[in-house]
């Protein structure tokens, strides 16, 4: 590749200080490939030395590039959650434990007075929420902790769900209609903490593999 | 220049080839690469290019190294095993895709 200009050491920590002060919170990873794609650009294209002009230009690249990162980041993490879930259905090892936690979850639903099941199923979904809010950030440094791989772990859609459920049962009549029947409480309660666990699990899976790459990357 | 949208569906298939080729690539290199071997009819641009591979990454078809280069570091890509096994079902299907068409846009009448 020709280059036209080369970048200089003070033009480097100006453009390190510029994206720093503009997204704080991007990790390492995307920091470093927008950095060297910005000054690779630069000094294949700009026919003068005007670093400040070249990134006036670039504002909108810059800023479609962080955000789709953190897009491609939340969807990816929300289709494994969801990949996980089903995975309690299609994967033959783990069915006869699904239908263990189904039959007693059935049971409980079954045999307990109303409020004790109510009190029961906000528990064991609410705990996991809880958890799953606490998980991301146990026994992790700081600096990693802002990065948006870590900062998607344990929220999304996936985990709201359980969470609105649990609200649901708790503050409103719903609740009434929904243990008429205990094999539909039992769906329902069901369906809640499974996902909930199914973000406790990809959390955990996701959690080493961004402490391995931080390691890995940079070594 | 050719008409892009014909390319756009591409874009991975491109990318997976090219770090077939090449054991590593960094993105900047990628867009160029592509504009070389092209003689420019092809540029991908920046916007699309990082999404994409961003994704592959996502997808665990690409693995990632960062190495310093001059006075930066620098982030390559390259193909995990199955990224490997990706490249060679989308080029198969990309050969079906370029036979399909080669039959629709230029067929062969028997004289018959």
């Amino acid at each position: 590749m020709e280059r036209k200009n080369e970048i200089t050491e003070k033009q480097l920590i100006f453009l390190e200080e510029f994206l720093s002060k503009k997204y704080p919170n991007i990790s390492d990873e995307t920091r470093i490939e927008l950095i060297d794609h910005l000054v690779s650009d630069f000094e294949t294209t700009s026919e003068n030395e005007n670093l400040s002009q070249y990134l006036s230009n670039e504002l909108e690249f810059t800023k479609k590039f962080v955000l789709n990162k953190v897009k491609i980041i939340e969807s990816n993490y929300t289709k494994n959650v969801w990949q996980e879930y089903f995975s309690f259905f299609t994967t033959i090892k783990r069915i006869p434990i699904t239908a263990f936690v189904f039959f007693i979850i059935y049971v409980l639903s079954k045999n307990m007075n109303d409020t004790f099941v109510i009190l029961t199923f906000f528990i064991s979904v609410f705990g996991i929420y809880g958890y799953s809010l606490y998980l991301p950030t146990k026994n992790l440094s700081k600096k990693l902790r802002k990065t948006p791989q870590v900062q998607t772990l344990g929220k999304g859609i996936t985990m709201g769900i359980p969470y609105i459920m649990s609200l649901v049962v708790i503050f409103s009549e719903i609740k009434i209609i929904l243990l008429e029947s205990k094999v539909f409480f039992s769906l329902y309660w069901f369906f809640a903490f499974s996902l909930g666990v199914s973000v406790i699990i990809v959390t955990q899976k996701e959690k080493k593999i961004i402490e391995n790459n931080y390691k890995h990357l940079l070594n | 220049m050719g008409n892009q949208k014909l390319y756009k569906g591409s874009l991975q298939t491109i990318i997976l080839k090219l770090l077939a080729r090449n054991e590593k690539m960094y993105g900047y290199e990628i867009t160029q690469r592509v504009k070389e071997l092209t003689k420019g009819e092809l540029q991908i641009t920046e916007g699309a290019l990082y999404p994409a591979l961003h994704k592959l990454e996502a997808d665990g078809l690409l693995d990632v190294e960062v190495a310093k280069v001059g006075n930066r570091l620098r982030k390559y890509y390259k193909l995990t095993e199955s990224g490997t096994k990706e490249t060679a079902n989308k080029l198969a299907e990309m050969q079906d895709f370029l036979e399909t068409m080669q039959r629709l846009v230029n067929p062969k009448f028997s004289l018959e």
